[in-house]
């Protein structure tokens, strides 16, 4: 047994005024009678209990001595080793299979019920606290031991199109909140449907709902397909937890038009199918929409929103004296419908020059020379410029051997303050730097491309292509669609440029840097920045939210403190035996 | 006080109540009903040898030839006895009691009676020795007055023991108390009577002795004894008590009743004339 507040043991020292005043307390009033045997004669009928009567004072005294005794004891709030009345976690599981179901027998609903019963059926002194989980844990309630507050928080969970993430009760147990959760009991309450099919560790499962028969669309892409014309392949992945193969219709057609683009019949069988890819001839991009004409448990994985995205090229003109070699790196990136890069002598986002630096917004420089504001001063060429990579992970040397460059010609130089050195001699003269000011942003390539022979290099159209994307804001195209909880590239936008997201809904947010926060709702959103309008789309995809056949969970918890607490048992102690000793004492002093 | 002018008052008022109903203003008034040699005839009876020749009645001899005696009334003087009861019991109610003791004894003493006043404990303790005469009412009240309560006890069989021996006179005996004697009261009544006294019993109680207001943890003293234990006292046994003590008065009544001893009952909420007039009209110290 240990105490919570043993300092209160020093109120057993008040016992001992306790026991003077009780003895003063009992001493009866004298009285003299002037038929004293009289009263012997009545109380010879009550001997047998005299015996009780000489007792009682000093049962008075003990009962009085277990009432205080018993309070002093329950101030110092002692607490049983083995009661595991630890302080619980209620982690209500509101992923997007808890959505499954209709009415009240919606797992989530079922769970939200779970969750109330073992809050109603906690004792007094029982803490917990309420959170949510799904791709993250959300709390919903501080740690109390107020129902009410609890039973709010509960009422407060709302269904996600999230995917379960088991990562993320994981992640309770571990980091600065280690130590807090050693005296918690997580409890989840959950249909058991979990990725891969095990469940976290360290958690209690309380399992909800039934096996239920769903089947839905768990992977899907779209994207236009190399060669002539708009021909755009859709790939579709189905899964079932129907014990027997299910007939569906697919469609497969724009979001923003009311023809059909293809529809196919499948068959869908029990479990993970293998995926299909369906071609769609002269395709148009933009908002597809690809649903299961199904009316089964769940309604969210029977259609995907997909974007057949069509790249937008980054605009380039070649200022320079060898422009046939640049020109011709430019147009090896340009080439179909698919390209990545454009010649484009009017309005270009991205200039290339041998020499001066351009005064354009993005400059890709080789062979620096003059005056610039990108550099301050330009010295005798090296001797040897053997190339030092400085930052490896740098996106414009993704696809680059930066060190097995050859920098030939390469010329003492002093970049401009704060400006990224991404290669660097042995001698640290800058190689290959990186600086932006006011809005602008330039590459330096601090070589002779003709002494170094890089016009016949194979890594003289990856740079142009890296510098053309990089500075372009381009490293990351979008994808055709993202999982619930990703967040998303925002293309072309300069580092503090916002975009502004428009949510399925209809709801917007600004973001800014070169990814959103995580987009939730599935569906399609609208990107707006600077460099034009884009288009994503989320959908949910994940095999655990549609295989809804939980029978192989099951339910862990233990059992709940119910009993009350110690302090709480020596409470109602004290009460009841102060009012057997109450009616003691009634009965001596009143007779 | 039982000196006090006004009190003394009272005892006159009661005194003339009392020759209004017993009659006579002579010595000895008192009438006995013994024949002898009185002036006031009674009775005829025949003659017998030996017979006083003085009381012969010639006239109805002279008519019948036949001797008969004129049979006068005794006017003798009656011997009061008051035994008041002065054990610690008594302590609430003396005052009453005493008061009782003068207005009886006060009575006597101008009836020309003799009386002799005694206090009744564990033993026998005089407060008047036996004397008559009007003159002999203040020492008589004083006597009363200075008296207090003692002994550690009350035995009444005892004290009657000890009063016979002292006085063989026959007499009427005033028995003035509680009468809550923890050996009882019949042996004490029976011996007296068995002794040819007129007994007259006067019961003196007070709420004290008839009721209990206590309830719960009591330590109780006797009174007397000093015998004390701690008792808890609850409605049943308070109830149990007061039939106790109502049963013992029924006993003491059924007792005289049986005996044809007289006996009166009172409290000192009844003041004391009240009681004696009651008495007086009921013919005195009759049963």
């Amino acid at each position: 047994m240990k105490f919570l507040a043993p300092l209160f043991f020093w109120s057993f020292l008040s016992f001992l005024p306790l026991v003077a005043i009780y003895f003063l307390k009992v001493r009866p009033r004298r009285r003299t009678a002037t038929a004293y045997f009289l009263w012997n004669r009545v109380f010879t009928e009550k001997k047998a209990t005299s015996l009780f009567q000489r007792l009682r004072d000093l049962l008075s005294l003990l009962l009085m001595s277990l009432v205080f005794g018993s309070v002093c004891l329950a101030l110092t709030r002692p607490e049983l080793v083995n009661d595991d009345r630890k302080d619980l976690l209620i982690l209500i599981d509101n992923s997007a299979s808890m959505s499954a179901g209709s009415g009240s027998a919606q797992r989530l609903a079922l769970a939200k019920t779970a969750a109330s019963d073992l809050i109603k059926g906690m004792d007094a002194s029982q803490r917990a606290s309420v959170a949510s989980v799904a791709s993250d844990v959300s709390f919903l309630s501080h740690l109390t031991d107020n129902p009410r507050q609890l039973l709010d928080a509960v009422t407060s969970v709302n269904p996600t199109s999230l995917d379960f993430n088991r990562n993320a009760i994981a992640a309770l147990r571990g980091g600065d909140s280690s130590e807090w959760m050693k005296g918690h009991r997580l409890i989840l309450i959950t249909d058991g449907c979990f990725p891969n099919g095990s469940a976290p560790d360290n958690v209690e499962i309380l399992k909800v709902g039934e096996p239920l028969e769903n089947a839905g669309i768990v992977g899907a892409d779209a994207r236009f397909l190399p060669g002539a014309g708009n021909r755009l392949g859709i790939y579709i992945r189905t899964a079932s937890s129907a014990k027997e193969t299910i007939k569906a219709d697919l469609t497969l057609k724009p979001a923003d038009s009311p023809a059909i683009g293809k529809l196919v019949s499948l068959d869908i069988k029990p479990g993970t199918n293998a995926g299909e890819t369906f071609v769609i001839e002269d395709a148009a991009p933009g908002k597809w929409i690809a649903s299961l004409d199904l009316n089964d448990a769940f309604a969210g994985d029977n259609s995907v929103s997909l974007v057949a995205q069509k790249p937008k090229p980054v605009r380039v003109n070649v200022q320079a004296s060898d422009k046939f070699f640049f020109d011709t790196a430019v147009e090896s990136f340009s080439s179909g419908n698919n390209g990545f890069l454009l010649l484009s002598p009017e309005n270009p986002q991205l200039v290339i020059s041998r020499g001066n630096a351009p005064d354009a917004p993005l400059a890709l420089v080789f062979e620096p020379s003059g005056s610039s504001p990108w550099w301050s001063a330009i010295g005798e060429p090296l001797e040897s410029a053997t190339p030092r990579v400085s930052i490896p992970d740098h996106p414009i040397l993704r696809h680059l051997d930066a060190a097995g460059i050859n920098f030939a010609g390469a010329r003492k130089i002093t970049p401009a303050k704060d400006a990224l050195v991404l290669v660097e001699s042995e001698d640290a003269v800058p190689l290959l730097f990186l600086a932006s000011a006011n809005g602008r942003s330039v590459l330096v390539a601090n070589m002779n491309p003709v002494e170094a022979d890089f016009f016949y290099s194979a890594w003289f159209p990856v740079l142009v292509h890296s510098a053309a994307t990089h500075l372009a804001g381009r490293d990351d195209s979008l994808a055709a669609t993202y999982l619930p909880g990703e967040s998303i590239p925002l293309p072309g936008v300069r580092p503090d440029e916002p975009t502004t997201i428009k949510a399925p809904d209809g709801s917007s947010s600004t973001a800014s840097g070169k990814r959103s926060a995580p987009l939730d709702k599935p569906g399609f959103y609208t990107l707006q920045n600077a460099s034009g309008e884009w288009l994503a789309a989320v959908n949910l995809l994940s095999p655990a939210e549609t295989l809804l056949d939980n029978s192989a969970a099951a339910s862990t918890v233990g059992p709940i403190a119910s009993g009350l607490p110690p302090y709480l048992i020596l409470t109602i102690l004290a009460i009841l035996v102060l009012i057997a000793e109450s009616l003691l004492y009634h009965r001596r002093k009143v007779g | 006080m039982l000196t006090d002018p006004t009190f003394i008052r009272k005892l006159d008022g009661l005194y003339l109540l009392a020759r209004k109903v017993l009659g006579g203003s002579m010595q000895a008034d008192r009438k006995s009903s013994k024949k002898g040699s009185g002036i006031t005839f009674a009775d005829y009876a025949e003659y017998h040898p030996g017979d006083d020749f003085r009381s012969i009645d010639w006239r109805v001899y002279g008519r019948f030839e036949q001797l008969v005696v004129k049979l006068f009334e005794i006017d003798e003087d009656a011997t009061v006895y008051i035994l008041l009861d002065e054990s610690p019991s008594m302590q609430s109610k003396f005052t009453l009691a005493k008061q009782l003791a003068a207005g009886i004894g006060y009575i006597a003493l101008h009836m020309l009676d003799q009386l002799c006043v005694y206090g009744l404990a564990d033993k026998l303790q005089p407060v008047l020795e036996r004397t008559r005469g009007r003159g002999k009412v203040l020492p008589f009240l004083r006597g009363l007055e200075d008296a207090p309560t003692f002994g550690s006890d009350t035995n009444f069989t005892a004290c009657a023991r000890e009063f016979q021996a002292r006085h063989r006179r026959k007499g009427i005996i005033v028995v003035i108390s509680d009468f809550l004697f923890p050996s009882g009261f019949d042996d004490g009544l029976k011996f007296l009577q068995w002794n040819k006294h007129e007994v007259f019993c006067l019961q003196v109680q007070d709420d004290n002795d008839t009721k209990c207001d206590w309830k719960g943890d009591v330590d109780l003293t006797c009174v007397e004894t000093g015998q004390h234990q701690r008792l808890t006292i609850t409605p049943r046994e308070a109830r149990l008590y007061e039939q106790a003590v109502a049963d013992w008065n029924d006993s003491l009544r059924k007792c005289c009743a049986k005996r044809g001893i007289g006996l009166a009952s009172t409290t000192p909420a009844v003041p004391f004339e009240t009681v004696i007039t009651d008495i007086l009209r009921r013919g005195g110290l009759v049963a």
